[in-house]
């Protein structure tokens, strides 16, 4: 008489051959500790084991997200240096104040405060605070897609922000502040990947997803 | 179910499949498309800027009449000289900016025996440019001026062009001050246009500077002593409102307090109007005694 046979692959475990020994499914599911499940729905988890859940969202490569989170920490660095001259009047901005590069000039000019009551500098912090987090890997990673959303909404309004500065250093002020044109380049790159990402879908609900 | 029949179901799975990566591949070309043409879109923009700035960089410097200016009509003085009294108590304080007025505690400046107002600017200077606007409605509440003719700042500075009058060439009488003014440059910087007497560089080098001025505005543009007991160093209100505008466009707003030129350079009148009639003992009283006159002396 023959001994059964051992159940020697998952496979045939999971297929539940009479020669195996079948879990069944309720056991599967309560041997798996809460710690467990909860890895499996995080993203970074599910792709690598893309076959068997997919991410709520569509992750992003990760150079993508160390760029624009780099780009980010640049324009905050900038944004910190540019608010600390406008409120402290023995730091000077490390500029040339000869011909049409003259920061002094911009950053002091009444075109440095929007509506006459938020200067221009602090407006540009408050945007790269905000960037340096919703850029950050943890935020590509997000599984929630409003936070992709509302980065790709603060980059336009960033953009559009920014062309109306160059406008009135160019037309109005008749000089260029160089650490202002440093933060608007950035921003500028910022909009550039932040928009191509959400083109092919990074960060947005996962069609893939079940 | 039958062998054929799951071949059948797996093939449309496949087929399912393949339609839906195709949709997928159509809505990223789209949206990509639409990317690409926002980034271009900002590019354009950013360089048809600098194709306009580069444009007119080698243009004419605007309709300046330069160091002689250009004769106004009377209609335009008169616009300028007789703002309402009406619109001025409506308008009080107006647009100008807070605090542009620092008292001072210097022996009195006076001349020919009256309080002496000290104007020491440049015809380039946009700064200036803004304020005399406001200084030539003021100080008509206590004289009256003869001579002035339009002009506009460098355009090669901030705020390019701005439309005004200049002080060189003109001539101011009041029984109640003596008014000085010295414009220092022509519509560059380096053209020598009145060179200041060694009094007036002292009062300049000594309160137009630390600790009467921040560091980072000290020999600014303009520097005006009222008498020696007030300082107004730069413009009382944003030079961005009469940018594009002619000099009788400038001149009839004044009277309408609705606009954004009322508002600035009106308020900046009446404020220093209010100083004035401090350094005059409140002469003459028509203009003195006006409750919009005592009010923003109080703020002083």
């Amino acid at each position: 008489m023959a001994a059964p046979k051992p159940a020697t692959s998952g496979a045939k475990r999971d297929k539940g051959t009479r020669g195996g020994r079948p879990e069944p499914p309720r056991a599967a599911q309560a041997r798996r500790s809460p710690a467990r499940q909860t890895r499996a729905r995080s993203p970074e988890r599910t792709t690598a084991t893309a076959t068997a859940v997919q991410p709520a969202t569509r992750i992003a490569p990760l150079w993508l997200q160390l760029t624009t989170w780099i780009l980010s920490l640049v324009g905050l660095g900038v944004s910190v240096y540019l608010t600390i001259t406008h409120y402290d009047t023995a730091v000077t901005l490390a500029c040339s104040d000869k011909g049409v590069v003259n920061c002094g000039l911009v950053t002091s000019s009444p075109e440095s405060m929007v509506f006459g009551v938020f200067p221009v500098a602090v407006l540009g912090l408050a945007f790269y605070v905000f960037m340096a987090v919703a850029a950050s890997p943890w935020a590509w990673r997000s599984r929630y897609p409003q936070v992709a959303i509302v980065r790709l909404a603060s980059v336009i309004v960033g953009i559009g922000f920014v062309l109306y500065l160059v406008y009135t250093e160019l037309f109005t002020l008749n000089h260029i502040c160089l650490w202002c044109t440093s933060v608007h380049v950035v921003t500028f790159l910022l909009f550039v990947l932040i928009l191509i990402s959400a083109a092919v879908g990074y960060g947005f609900r996962n069609p893939d997803r079940a | 179910m039958g062998k054929a029949s799951r071949v059948k179901q797996a093939s449309a799975r496949e087929k399912i499949a393949a339609q839906r990566a195709a949709q997928r591949k159509q809505e990223i070309r789209s949206r990509m498309f639409l990317t690409i043409g926002s980034i271009l879109g900002v590019v354009v923009i950013v360089v048809a800027f600098l194709f306009i700035k580069a444009l007119h960089k080698g243009g004419p410097a605007g309709s300046s009449g330069g160091v002689s200016g250009t004769a106004l009509s009377a209609s335009v003085i008169r616009d300028i000289t007789s703002v309402p009294s009406s619109t001025l108590n409506t308008i009080g304080s107006g647009g100008a900016y807070a605090k542009t007025v620092s008292p001072i505690s210097a022996p009195a400046l006076t001349s020919g025996g009256k309080p002496e107002i000290l104007y020491m600017g440049g015809e380039y200077c946009p700064y200036c440019a803004t304020e005399r606007w406001a200084m030539v409605q003021a100080l008509s509440r206590f004289g009256t001026f003869s001579g002035l003719h339009g002009i506009h700042s460098s355009s090669t500075d901030v705020y390019p062009s701005t439309p005004t009058l200049t002080f060189y060439g003109s001539h101011y009488t009041s029984q109640y001050l003596t008014f000085t003014p010295v414009e220092t440059q022509g519509l560059t910087q380096n053209a020598t246009l009145q060179t200041p007497t060694s009094a007036q560089n002292k009062l300049f080098s000594k309160y137009d500077y630390p600790p009467y001025v921040s560091s980072t505005e000290e020999a600014a543009i303009p520097f005006i002593d009222l008498g020696g007991k007030y300082l107004i160093h730069g413009a009382q209100y944003n030079p961005q409102v009469l940018q594009g505008k002619t000099w009788a466009e400038v001149a009839a707003a004044l009277s309408d307090k609705s606009t954004a030129i009322a508002q600035g350079a009106d308020g900046a009148a009446n404020i220093m109007t209010a100083a004035i009639c401090k350094v005059t003992g409140n002469q003459p009283s028509s203009v003195c005694s006006s409750p919009t006159i005592t009010s923003l002396q109080g703020k002083l």
